[in-house]
């Protein structure tokens, strides 16, 4: 009799696990379901659905960069693997845990990180109305797009801006749970396990083109100081890139952009504690000849390039890692056939799309 | 921490356990305990000043009335007199200075309405803890109840944890002997206090929640939304007021059961009422029943009222003499409900209105019934009952619709645009347009959400009223289940909650309506 009650009891407690294990794992799937498709989440998920260590080089950057990178070029024109983990306005505190998340999955040989951020992180902690750091939707786009893990957790525990409570950044369905539509939505539920493939991995286009006045260069050599949170930020980064992954070479970059002559202060102070790191950096300002960016035709704006300006980029990014970092030609692997079908692919959409030119009147 | 959150949660769990675990003579202390911590992490620590001059002032002139019988009158109108002038001046100042500057104006250019304000932070739940202390003072006056001599025992009834922000109001005869009383544990108290909780996360976050961006909206714009928005607005704030208080209730008092205390129920069923009076008997039932006991028989017993009710029936009759002191005490009585609920004219012309309900339907009741018996009409079918149901709760709509309105002249001019036939027309054919504007004001795609949630929360808060309505309540009823029934009925809940519930960034679903009086 006895015995027949705990049998009981352990049935029970058995079944309350499983219900709430299954709740847990189908409550994951349905907020990874509701959240709204971004180029952000996009990119999130592509870069999940990438093999474990296949991947030679990642991409951190804001929109700037994944508009400008092409992955799949530098892979058809000199072999390496690359992926751009973009996500639009990019807070600078979250760079430094998107490493630890790369570094989960993969063991890139190259790391390529966009210094945009800090620069606005900089002059934005300074301002009056706007403060970068604090903007909860740029945050949430690395945030809401990030695995649940402990990483995960540490990144929204420590880095989350205070507009909203912490446990609706770590329990995002707070968010997300009015969506109900998007359930109905079968793109969505590409992405229930937060991984989808991308054939471009990570690039994105456009194709307006626009006419740029460009900031003038005038104080070249001047160092502007750099605000404690964002000095500090830059230097936790730098050693945790140092300490977590030693054999990893770190490249960071300036992407061509109109208000670079206002902020370059900025950025000497941040390519001087790169010095310091024994890093490299690669300000493409100083190559818009060299690279015949035309800002009458090769942006769609002042902050991002279109599909012309992006190849242009693209091209000479990828012979400057061909030159200086010593990845591998993966083009004849049949391991990575795909990236071969995935570059015709792109490549066909690619060569179908026309530049048009707006406001030229 | 409010009642509606997840630190509330775990606080009673922290609380539950040093409940239970330590020896049982110690549970009225912990709970002490916890209701200052309470208190400290909900409130304005500082204004617990406030609620430490109440319990003194109340603790020595119960005191003192023991042992001063000549002085007895003095000290307790000494001791109602401090605990009135408290509750006024926090809860009040503004609103009489507000009138003050507003008469004022008028005799005078460099007097404007509202020039004078104050900036008194009230103390968390002082509508509801002054009422208890005034009721407990007076029952120890009446010599009902003899006085607390512990005065942490004294201060635990005015400030027990799950009670106090939003109520009930408790009599001390009624609570005090469950309050101090040692409770073993007991599983099926904790089961029933869960699920009652569930029922009011779910009353508050479906249904509450998702109508307060629209009821808001709609009462806020009321010279853009007119005509049928008003009864669409009036209609929905009836729910949302219903749901929010009620489930502010069932958290409140499932909290308490779990503790194996009982507090005094606040509603029962009170959309089955067949009549205003009846409404009252069973919506917050706890304020209907202080103002009776405290204000409306003192009232009649008083000898001003003696002497009323002796001129009226040697002048009018007996029947006469019966009802119009009645009515004028019931006056006293709606007045004050009407105040209670916060300083403003349309809170007065609420309390007022229902008054005039109440009048109206005893002087009405026989000469309708006589009517219904001429044409023939069966006052009891069930299609009568239902018809009186409806037209009681439009009655009612139009008593909350001035609780609602940003002023009197606002509820004036809502009720009148209400009635006015060619604006309601006029409405009508804007509806779609309109809805398409209020689900970008609250945020697009979500009216969608929140119709669908509102109508499943409130099918199932059908179920639970139904349940209510009878001897046994929804969370009893399902507690007593087996295991399996439990669970699956557990889990709905929660599940709907979750999906259906309207919090997270967005929203604030920190507040009850009635916590804020």
């Amino acid at each position: 009799m006895k015995n027949k009650k705990v049998i009981k009891n352990l049935i029970r407690i058995f079944v309350v696990i499983a219900l709430i294990g299954v709740t847990l794992w189908g409550m994951v799937i349905v907020s990874y379901v509701m959240r709204p498709i971004s180029h952000s989440r996009q990119n999130f998920c592509g870069f999940y659905a990438e093999p474990d260590n296949s991947l030679d080089a990642v991409m951190i950057g804001s929109s700037s960069c994944y508009y400008a990178w092409q992955p799949l070029r530098g892979f058809n024109e000199y072999g390496f693997t690359s992926y751009n983990l973009g996500s639009d306005a990019l807070q600078p505190q979250s760079i430094e845990y998107e490493v630890k998340e790369i570094i989960k999955t993969q063991s890139p040989k190259l790391l390529m990180i966009d210094l945009r951020p800090f620069q606005y992180g900089n002059v934005m902690s300074n301002s009056e109305d706007s403060v970068n750091m604090e903007r909860v939707a740029p945050f949430r786009n690395v945030s809401d797009n990030m695995k649940y893990s402990m990483n995960r957790y540490e990144f929204i525990h420590k880095a989350a801006p205070t507009a909203e409570d912490e446990w609706t950044y770590q329990i995002d369905i707070s968010k997300y749970h009015a969506l109900i539509s998007e359930l109905f939505s079968a793109e969505n539920w590409k992405y229930a396990f937060n991984s989808y493939p991308l054939t471009a991995k990570g690039f994105w286009y456009h194709y307006e083109s626009r006419i740029i006045e460009f900031d003038p260069r005038d104080n070249k050599e001047e160092y502007a100081a750099l605000n404690d949170k964002i000095k500090d930020m830059f230097i936790s980064l730098l050693d945790t890139v140092k300490l977590e992954c030693p054999d990893t070479e770190v490249l960071f970059l300036v992407m061509p952009h109109k208000d670079y002559g206002k902020v370059e202060g900025v950025y000497n102070s941040l390519y001087k504690i790169i010095d310091e790191y024994g890093y490299d950096y690669l300000n493409l300002m100083d190559y818009m000849d060299y690279m015949r960016l035309d800002r009458l035709y090769d942006f769609r704006d002042g902050d991002h390039l279109n599909l012309s300006g992006a190849t242009k980029v693209s091209e000479f990014i990828g012979s400057y890692i061909d030159m200086r970092y010593n990845l591998p030609d993966r083009r004849n692997d049949s391991e990575y056939e795909n990236w071969n079908e995935c570059y015709r692919t792109w490549n066909e959409e690619m060569s179908q799309v026309q530049i048009i030119e707006m406001d030229y009147d | 921490m409010t009642l509606v959150s997840f630190s509330f949660i775990c606080f009673l769990l922290i609380v539950l356990l040093l409940y239970y675990l330590l020896p049982s003579k110690w549970q009225w202390v912990i709970l002490l305990f916890g209701s200052t911590a309470f208190y400290m992490l909900a409130g304005t620590p500082i204004t617990f000043i406030y609620v430490i001059i109440s319990i003194l002032s109340v603790y020595l002139g119960t005191h003192f009335m023991e042992k001063k019988p000549n002085s007895k009158k003095k000290i307790y109108v000494f001791t109602l007199l401090i605990n009135i002038l408290m509750l006024v001046a926090l809860k009040y100042t503004n609103f009489i200075l507000t009138n003050i500057t507003a008469v004022g104006s008028r005799f005078s250019d460099n007097i404007h309405e509202g020039d004078w304000s104050v900036k008194w932070i009230a103390s968390l739940g002082i509508s509801f803890y002054a009422l208890q202390m005034i009721g407990y003072l007076t029952d120890c006056y009446w010599g009902i109840t003899a006085p607390q001599k512990n005065i942490g025992k004294l201060a635990l009834y005015n400030i027990y944890f799950p009670q106090m922000v939003s109520g009930p109001i408790n009599k001390y005869s009624n609570l005090s002997s469950s309050l101090f009383a040692e409770h073993k544990f007991d599983a099926n108290n904790l089961r029933e206090g869960g699920f009652r909780i569930l029922q009011g996360f779910f009353k508050k976050l479906v249904v509450s929640e998702q109508l307060t961006g629209i009821v808001d909206y709609l009462y806020a714009n009321y010279a853009e939304y007119n005509g049928i928005y008003v009864w669409i607005g009036t209609a929905l704030y009836l729910l949302q007021l219903y749901s929010d208080f009620s489930g502010c209730m069932d958290i409140v008092l499932g909290a308490s059961k779990c503790f194996g205390i009982d507090l005094a129920e606040n509603f029962k069923a009170p959309f089955a009422s067949t009549s205003v009076q009846e409404f009252w008997q069973r919506f917050h039932m706890s304020l209907g029943a202080w103002l009776k006991d405290y204000i409306m028989y003192p009232l009649m017993r008083s000898s001003a009222f003696s002497k009323m009710t002796k001129k009226l029936k040697n002048k009018y009759g007996k029947k006469a003499a019966k009802m119009i002191p009645t009515f004028a005490a019931m006056f006293v009585v709606w007045f004050c409900m009407g105040l209670w609920h916060g300083g403003g004219w349309n809170f007065i012309g609420e309390g007022i209105w229902f008054w005039l309900m109440i009048v109206l339907g005893q002087l009405l009741e026989k000469p309708l019934k006589s009517l219904g018996k001429n044409l023939h009409i069966n006052g009891e079918s069930k299609f009568m009952h239902s018809l009186k149901c409806v037209g009681t709760s439009f009655l009612i709509g139009i008593g909350i619709l001035f609780f609602k309105a940003v002023s009197l002249r606002a509820a004036f001019t809502m009720i009148g645009s209400a009635f006015n036939l060619s604006r309601l027309i006029a409405s009508v054919g804007t509806v779609g347009e309109s809805l398409s504007l209020l689900d970008s004001s609250i945020g697009t795609n979500r009216i969608v959400w929140a119709a669908i949630s509102v109508a499943i929360g409130l099918a199932v808060m059908i179920l639970f009223g139904l349940k209510d309505k009878a001897e046994e309540r929804f969370h009893v009823y399902i507690s007593k289940k087996n295991f399996w029934i439990r669970l699956l009925v557990g889990y709905l809940l929660i599940m709907s909650i979750i999906f259906l519930g309207a919090y997270g960034p967005g929203y604030s679903a920190s507040e009850f309506i009635y916590g804020g009086f």
